[in-house]
Parts: structure tokens; C-alpha cells; sequence
């Protein structure tokens, strides 16, 4: 599945890198909110689903190679967090759903 | 034979930077095509020793050296150092205030990633001086 299919299906709300949402695949999912465990834990090219929305969470993504970060529940985003978003091409988007039903709406066909 | 070194200057509090250091340090591995899953394992223990610095200590230096067969990070900072090294590596274990809290950080788990991202992996502290960090990857 793309993040643009997934954006589409979820009437997601697109912050930053729209540009990118075609052609990025999701391979597998992370939740999480504190940055050191997603370093430790997320595997590169996942989707990210967080409420954490300052300039860091960029800034793990490109570490550990996450492709698309989405932010639960509605919460605001910091201006900064989606300059740097923009920059590094990592799509930003949006819901006003909880973490758990973004993520069951996944399909990553396995 | 080292091929390229840079020394990096790293201010205390500086959280709007947010890992300025470790993406310089990613661009040149990409530059001179280091395997990806050694790029992911330097930058992992990079951006969480830079952003130790930033947060505990008073700021410091982080340097980066790469040769034919190896990676290395030496991460120098100036105090206020670490009185139980063995409790600080353990899994959990984080003085981080509530207002780093809210930005994500302090789980507890940065020193514990470094080491496990690392072929080899050294901390040494002196208390009211300084923290040296050396990390080793081979290529
Ligand atoms: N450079 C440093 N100078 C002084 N103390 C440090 C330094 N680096 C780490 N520490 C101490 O070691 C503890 C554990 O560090 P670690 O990186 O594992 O966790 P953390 O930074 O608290 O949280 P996280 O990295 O998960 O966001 C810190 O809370 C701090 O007390
Ligand atoms: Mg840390």
C-alpha cells in the first residue's frame, strides 16, 4: 500500500512532502511517542503514527530511515517540524483518529 | 588511513537543532556509499549521543572519523559527568526533566541503543568534569 492510498482511504490531511506520497510504500507500522524507543524498535521505510509533533520527531525519522510520519488525534504540529519535514522529503499527515484506528486500516498485504 | 574527519561544536539546550550533527554525519556516509545498514546503525548512535549532549551536559564536541575499514565517533562534553555509569547504561534509567519529557525524550534508552548499534562502544566520566564517548563501527 501507498501513502497516498492510505491518505485517500483515510482522508488524511496532508502537512508536508505531498509531493512524495505516491510514491512512498508502507512496509510496516510503528506506534510510539517516546523517540528513543522508536529508534531502538521501528524498522526503516515504516509509517510512524505518533502525537509527538516537535522538530525531533523529523529528525529520528531520517536516522533510522521512517518514510512518513502520521500524527494522531488531531495534534498540532510545530511550523519547524514541517520545514525540516518538507526539507527531508519525509511526508507529514494528519487525523483526528486515534493511533489504533489508523493503524488498522494498514493493509500491508502480509 | 583515515580518508575524511570533521569535529563538530555542540551547544547545551539546543533542541531546536535537532540532530544537526548526526545529518552532516549521515550526508557524508551516503557520500561515499557506506552499506545502508551501517549508516543506519552510525546515525542511530549518533543523533542519540548528540542529543545526550544537548540535553545532560553543558555541551561539547563530537568528532568523526572515517577510514577504508571503520567508523568512529568520539563525543567529548564538558561535565557535568556521570557518577554510576552502570546505572545510566541500564535500560530505563533517565534523569531527563518533565519539560525534555514532553518533547520525547528520556525513556532511558539512547545509551542503551548506542551500545547495541556499536561494534565497539566505550564511556568514561569524570565527575564535575566531563563524559568521553568513543564508538566504533567497522566497515
Ligand atoms: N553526556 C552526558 N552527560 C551527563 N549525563 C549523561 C550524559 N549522557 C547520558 N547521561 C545520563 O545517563 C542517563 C541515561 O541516558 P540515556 O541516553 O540512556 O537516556 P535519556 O537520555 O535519559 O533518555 P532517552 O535517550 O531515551 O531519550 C541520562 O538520563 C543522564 O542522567
Ligand atoms: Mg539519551
Amino acid at each position: 500500500m501507498t501513502v497516498k492510498e492510505l491518505q485517500q482511504q483515510l482522508d488524511l490531511e496532508i502537512l508536508a512532502a505531498e509531493k512524495e506520497i505516491e510514491a512512498t510504500v508502507i512496509n510496516d507500522v510503528y506506534i510510539g511517542d517516546m523517540l528513543s524507543w522508536v529508534i531502538g524498535n521501528a524498522e526503516a521505510e515504516s509509517v510512524w503514527i505518533t502525537i509527538q509533533t516537535n522538530v525531533n520527531v523529523v529528525a529520528v525519522a531520517v536516522m533510522v530511515g521512517i518514510n512518513c510520519i502520521i500524527i494522531a488525534e488531531n495534534a498540532h504540529v510545530d511550523p519547524d517540524t514541517l520545514l525540516k519535514a518538507e526539507e527531508e522529503k519525509i511526508p507529514v499527515l494528519r487525523s483526528e483518529l486515534t493511533a489504533y484506528q489508523i493503524a488498522k486500516r494498514i493493509d500491508l498485504g502480509n | 588511513m583515515i580518508a575524511i574527519q570533521r569535529k563538530y561544536s555542540i551547544e547545551r539546550r539546543d533542541f531546536q537543532s535537532a540532530g544537526q550533527v548526526s545529518s552532516s554525519i549521515k550526508k557524508i556516509m551516503k557520500q561515499v556509499g557506506v552499506n545502508p545498514e551501517v549508516i543506519r546503525r552510525v546515525s542511530v548512535a549518533s543523533y542519540e549521543t548528540e542529543m545526550n549532549i544537548i540535553i545532560h551536559s553543558n555541551g561539547g564536541t563530537m568528532e568523526f572519523s572515517i577510514g577504508s575499514d571503520y567508523i568512529k565517533i568520539i563525543a567529548l562534553d564538558r561535565g557535568p559527568g556521570i557518577d554510576d555509569i552502570d546505572l545510566a547504561m541500564k535500560e530505563g534509567y533517565s534523569t531527563a526533566t518533565k519539560d525534555v519529557r514532553e518533547l520525547g525524550f528520556g525513556a532511558g534508552m539512547g545509551l542503551p541503543n548506542i551500545k547495541r548499534c556499536a561494534d565497539d562502544f566505550d564511556i568514561q566520566s569524570e565527575v564535575g568534569k566531563c563524559t568521553r564517548i568513543t564508538i566504533g563501527f567497522n566497515l
